[in-house]
């Protein structure tokens, strides 16, 4: 059978307009992203779209900004030690949870992503309380614990999905051969789900860096995040420089895409 | 060489038994087959060998030592899986010389083993390929290769050739069976193919729901099975139940059935059992010329011709229906009566069974 | 089980523990906090009252918030839908390059954060921005519309924020559909729009009852949106429960606000797969 072009049939006004509809769709999609990558290299004084002219001087901008550039390396931190404490976690997390069988398993499954099942907020707001009490209350220490809870899931639903992939007999054939369990793991698991691990840390890394409310509510005293810094930017002073900032954001998640699509393929991914 | 003892052995899962008490055994060298549909316990018992599985209770002895709290990687058997397990980012040479690697062998050594056991498979020029790009028959004959290349004490294969065509299944048959009896290592071999088994094995085991149905030759386990369900799974058989059952002797009985009157050869069991039921393969029956006293006589049902012969259903006045072989220029024709003859010596009273 | 099986249970624990530590323990910690008594000098006191849930449940002006947040989502998760269905539908038929692009397009706002792509509508909705601008070329208005700080710009940015959550599942449902099964409805004369109305919308349910669900969810707890382009004068659930908690810093109160958020968003998830158990039950495989 021929790939319909439409739902409701191939008639020439039907493929129009649905194609026409498609399109728009996606250009509504994708215009806030364009918008802001144009207006950053605005040669003007204002955030407008079209931009007026071309340069790079709101990029040289944001540089000068010590208080943007410290929210990006406190971002780009967080978000390291999230992508590299959560993959870890979430690998070995994905290992046990193999070895579950049944009922125990599936509630398994689900504690580990209940961070994506519960709002945002009613987690954070928890959290908020909770280190308080723990006496780690506004501190860079309570923000990651928060970016890693946040981003646990995601390292784990990658993970795990490329760790059920590798048929169970491949480890019992290396262990009939002589392999430990750490052999098996080293030599025959660990390649085989790489690139679902490498991914999930990818995912882990982007959603801390993009985590808005919960970076609210932990924030500590006398440090941001760049999305915090960037809203109190663009309350105060609307100007080019925060879509250089947001170009540089964009510009991690296409980088992000690529690597999704080179590692395991989008479509597997999503 | 070893020989396996296999005592009482069970295994259960939440409320289904999987194994209620298996009990087998190997001599040295020797090929045991273990037969039986999906879910009878045959790939069970070979994991609990393997050491996939920890069995609830009974033992396995090799050489007469009980080898169940020894892991699986110290065990030092071979094991080929029905879908060949084989690692999918290693080479055929890698994959066949993991197991050498682990044992911290020299790369000389390594390499040479694994040419020669490439050898033995046929498999040469092969080393580089990676597991997708050989074909189903080779992949299989990668991971015999990867288990043999160790000199296991015991060889487990399960399904190992379930996942091929026809055609390959017959040349890696073969290939399984002259290398283990080339290296004269013990084996364990699952399937759930009647004729694989009885081609293969110096023993078949028959296993129902959990148990050992009979442990015999492939030649007792066809011509002499111990009940319904054995004759029904090792091949094509037609089962009468009869009238009267008397004692002839002592390993013989008269039984009545279909109207004739028969002294047979007869299972230990059956002489003693309340009901008993004839046994007759296809190559028992003939159809009946017309110098021959035919033992029954029935309206053929069906008729197929197959080629080198004709398959025929003829159905007995007390309904029973008889399948046989007609020579493929037979006149047979569905409707009309036919005359069956009877090769006693082939066959077998046995106990019924309730299923 | 074999004993190498149980220690591999034991991996489990670090995210067990995260999990439980750090999300499960202050969420039931926070269900203590809202019957707390307000604090005088701490944002919190020490005895325990229900005045709290007294006055939330009797203040209109709350309620009011309640309401906007629950409007603000339905309309957010029912426009999400209408535009996400033909591109779901078009992605589902996509396949090698052009599927892989489609697949970014999809992928790279998603991945982009919230505030990021509040921040690209707030240009487009400008005084002087795009789409005024484009409104004006084509004659549809004589001057700008104030866009920005509307509820419709909150709602529009939400359903951008959103859409590739309800697409996502959507698609990976219709490509579950076996080809066959439109192919027989077809051999039996059905017409494209028939098959599909007959065959693909019904078979598609899961993704949809996933996809609305999970954008119901996020719409009524996001709290950057409505803060950034709802401006000051109306206050949604979320913005009033940070405000309790990091401006007023009265947190028995922005307790009893996130469970009541919370209870209200359980009752109508609950309603609605109540309502859609059946049809769903029928389309599972």
């Amino acid at each position: 059978m021929t790939a319909a072009a439409t739902p409701f049939g191939d008639a020439p006004a039907a493929r129009y307009g649905f194609g026409l509809l498609v399109v728009l769709l996606y250009v509504f999609l994708l215009a806030p992203l364009v918008t802001i990558v144009g207006a950053s290299f605005t040669s003007g004084m204002l955030i407008e779209f079209p931009p007026r002219g071309f340069s790079l001087q709101w990029y040289g901008q944001f540089f000068q900004r010590d208080n943007l550039v410290a929210a990006l390396l406190v971002s780009l931190r967080v978000g390291l030690i999230t992508a590299v404490v959560t993959s870890i976690m979430a690998m070995m997390a994905a290992l046990a949870g193999q070895a579950m069988a049944g009922k125990l398993g599936g509630w398994f499954q689900i504690g580990m992503v209940l961070p994506l099942l519960v709002p945002e907020l009613l987690t954070g707001v928890g959290l908020l309380f909770f280190l308080y009490k723990i006496g780690l209350g506004r501190s860079l220490l309570g923000l990651q614990i928060g970016h890693i809870l946040m981003s646990f899931p995601y390292a784990y639903v990658s993970i795990s999905a490329a760790l059920r992939q590798v048929p169970p007999s491949l480890g019992e054939a290396s262990s009939s051969l002589g392999a430990t369990g750490w052999q098996t793991f080293r030599l025959v698991t660990l390649p085989l789900v790489r690139p679902g691990l490498v991914m999930g840390a990818i995912f882990a890394f982007i959603n801390s860096f993009d985590l808005y409310t919960m970076s609210l509510l932990l924030k500590p005293v006398g440090g941001t995040t760049l999305p915090l810094a960037l809203f109190d930017f663009l309350t105060y002073e609307f100007k080019p420089t925060a879509a250089a900032a947001a170009t540089l954001s964009i510009l991690l998640a296409l980088v992000g895409v690529a690597l999704v699509q080179r590692l395991v393929g989008l479509q597997r991914a999503f | 060489m070893a020989t396996v003892e296999v005592k009482n052995l069970r295994k259960q899962y939440r409320n289904v038994v999987a194994l209620d008490g298996v009990s087998l055994e190997a001599r040295a060298g020797q090929m045991v087959t273990l037969l039986g549909p999906s879910g009878c316990g045959k790939s069970t018992t070979l994991r609990c060998l393997a050491g996939f599985l920890e069995p609830d209770g009974g033992d396995v002895r090799i050489d007469g030592e009980s080898i169940l709290s020894i892991p699986s990687n110290r065990r030092g058997f071979g094991v080929v899986f029905q879908n060949y397990a084989l690692f999918p980012h290693m080479t055929v040479a890698e994959n066949v010389g993991y197991g050498l690697k682990l044992r911290k062998c020299a790369k000389s050594e390594i390499h040479a083993r694994v040419v020669e056991v490439l050898r033995l498979v046929r498999l040469t020029g092969l080393e580089d390929r990676l597991p997708r790009e050989i074909s189903g028959g080779q992949q299989q004959r990668v991971a015999l290769a990867r288990a043999l290349v160790l000199k296991p004490r015991l060889l487990l294969l399960d399904e190992p050739l379930a996942n091929l065509d026809a055609r390959l299944r017959d040349e890696v048959r073969w290939l399984v069976r002259d290398l283990q009896q080339q290296s004269g290592i013990t084996a364990f071999y699952v399937t759930h193919d009647q004729s694989e088994a009885m081609a293969i094995s110096d023993m078949v085991a028959v296993m129902k729901a959990g148990r050992v149905a009979q442990f015999a030759s492939p030649r007792e386990i066809y011509q002499r099975p111990a009940e319904r369900y054995v004759a029904n799974f090792t091949g094509e058989a037609n089962i009468l139940t009869c009238r009267t059952a008397v004692p002839a002797g002592e390993t013989r009985m008269r039984v009545g059935v279909g109207g004739a009157d028969l002294e047979v050869d007869c299972a230990p069991a059956a002489r003693t059992a309340g009901d008993v039921e004839l046994l007759l393969r296809p190559e028992a029956l003939r159809l009946a010329g017309p110098d021959d006293t035919a033992a029954f006589r029935g309206i053929v049902t069906k008729c197929a011709f197959l080629g080198a012969s004709q398959h025929c259903e003829i159905e007995l006045p007390d309904g029973n229906i008889l399948k046989l072989a007609a020579p493929p220029n037979a006149r047979v024709v569905p409707g009309e009566s036919a005359g069956v003859v009877i090769d006693c010596t082939h066959a077998w009273a046995m106990p019924k069974v309730p299923a | 089980m074999r004993r190498a099986a149980r220690l591999q249970l034991l991996l489990g624990l670090p995210a067990v523990a995260l999990i439980f530590v750090f999300m499960i323990l202050p969420i039931t910690n926070m269900v203590e906090m809202s019957f707390r008594t307000p604090g005088v000098t701490e944002p919190f006191g020490n005895d325990y009252t229900l005045m709290h849930y007294g006055r939330v449940l009797g203040d209109p002006y709350y309620w009011g918030a309640l309401g906007r947040s629950l409007l603000v989502a339905t309309t957010v998760t029912v426009l999400c839908l209408i535009v996400s269905y033909p591109v779901a539908w078009h992605l589902s038929k996509a396949d090698g390059l052009k599927m892989v692009i489609l697949y970014a397009l999809i992928a790279s706002p998603l991945m982009t954060g919230v505030l990021v792509r509040n921040f690209g509508w707030m240009i487009i909705a400008a005084l002087n921005g795009p789409l005024n601008q484009s409104l004006l070329g084509l004659g549809l208005i004589d001057r700008p519309l104030r866009l920005l700080f509307t509820q419709g710009l909150v709602v529009l940015a939400l359903v951008h924020v959103f859409m590739p959550f309800m697409v996502l599942p959507i698609n990976n449902a219709i490509r579950n559909i076996s080809p066959s099964l439109v192919e027989a409805a077809a051999s039996m004369g059905a017409s494209r729009s028939a098959t599909f109305r007959d065959i693909v919308l019904p078979l598609s349910f899961p993704g949809i009852q996933a996809g609305v669900t999970l954008v119901f969810v996020l719409a009524i707890a996001a709290y950057v949106t409505p803060a950034l382009l709802g401006g000051q004068m109306v206050t949604y659930m979320p913005t009033q429960i940070i405000a309790e908690l990091t401006g007023t810093f009265r947190w028995p109160l922005g307790s009893t606000l996130a469970i009541g958020l919370s209870l209200t968003t359980l009752l109508v998830v609950a309603v609605f797969t109540l309502a859609t158990w059946r049809l769903l039950d029928r389309v599972r495989a």
